[in-house]
């Protein structure tokens, strides 16, 4: 075990040529990780942002399709003051209230909590009459889902059962 | 041992070019396959999220026979090739009423009330060209009574 002892140790040129290498192989791996873990966070943000769209679009249809003709309001906000068409609010019957409030999508019944049940990610959320002979029978609305470079949208005409 | 050790640095047998290149290979192979994930991930991804589309397009369709009354609804559903609107992509969708003889209360001249026309099924296919042709297909069947 002599040699351990012996006083040869590495050249500069040795140890700048393997820090040299070194570094690169780090850096290329660094850049390999960050861009797999960035193309995984894309992924599962496309993935939820098309649930998200998924699920908004069978709550609002399936609200608006029990309705009745008549009993559907579209406001312009959730204080339900000024009544427009497109509007953000749409109001079924006497209590349910569906409002975009910032960038989330709300319920609200009657005198209940407002319950936030898409959060941070609505861009766009748009009730509208698709045509005027047909607003006793027939309401549209646009969901528009973005979030750091990733969207989804959608639009659907829905005609009263009732 | 002093002697063997320096012998050992100052050997200079090194990779052969053979061991080089079989571990080149073997090496960008291997992420190669890594990076398969990441683009099969990524057009799976974008692949499911044109099909919701393509659901919610064709759910539209069916939900628009609630407005026709029976006797229309071949006329007024009966389309080919629309184009609709899948985010980034355009879909074509085919709708197809079809008048179904139910064996139920007899085929044909047989039928109980005579008429052989006993309910309509409404199918509706949207395709969108997007590494070969998808599609997806919703079909739905109403009676003359459906609006009641």
């Amino acid at each position: 075990m002599n040699f351990l002892k012996s006083n040869r140790g590495f050249t500069l040129t040795e140890l700048s040529i393997a820090l040299v290498i070194s570094s690169i192989i780090a850096l290329t791996a660094s850049v390999i990780v960050v861009s797999a873990s960035n193309n995984f966070n894309r992924g599962s943000r496309q993935i939820r942002l098309q649930r998200d769209v998924s699920f908004a679009n069978d709550l609002l249809t399936n609200s608006i399709r029990e309705a009745s003709g008549g009993t559907v309001v579209i406001y312009s906000d959730s204080s339900e003051t000024q009544i427009v068409n497109p509007g953000e609010c749409l109001k079924i019957g006497t209590s349910a209230l569906y409002y975009k409030s910032s960038r989330d999508l709300v319920y609200k019944s009657g005198g209940g909590q407002p319950q936030h049940l898409i959060r941070n990610s609505i861009d766009t959320l748009c009730f509208f009459y698709p045509t005027a002979a047909d607003s006793q029978n027939c309401l549209g609305f646009r969901i528009a889902l973005q979030e750091d470079g990733c969207s989804v949208a959608t639009t659907g005409n829905v005609y009263f059962r009732n | 041992m002093i002697q063997s050790f320096s012998n050992k640095i100052s050997a200079e047998t090194g990779t052969t070019l053979v061991e080089s290149i079989v571990a080149i290979t073997l090496i960008s192979v291997i992420m190669l396959g890594g990076f398969q994930f990441f683009v099969g991930g990524k057009s799976s991804i974008n692949d499911s999220g044109f099909r919701r589309l393509a659901i919610i397009r064709a759910e539209e369709r069916l939900e628009a026979a609630n407005r026709f009354e029976y006797a229309v609804l071949a006329d007024s559903l009966d389309e080919t090739q629309t184009v609709v609107n899948l985010g980034d992509l355009t879909g074509l969708r085919t709708t197809v009423v079809t008048a179904t003889d139910d064996p139920i209360d007899g085929l044909a001249g047989a039928d109980l009330d005579g008429d052989p026309d006993d309910y309509k099924q409404i199918t509706t296919t949207i395709s969108w060209p997007l590494g070969g042709q998808n599609q997806v297909s919703l079909s739905t069947s109403v009676s003359a009574d459906y609006r009641q």
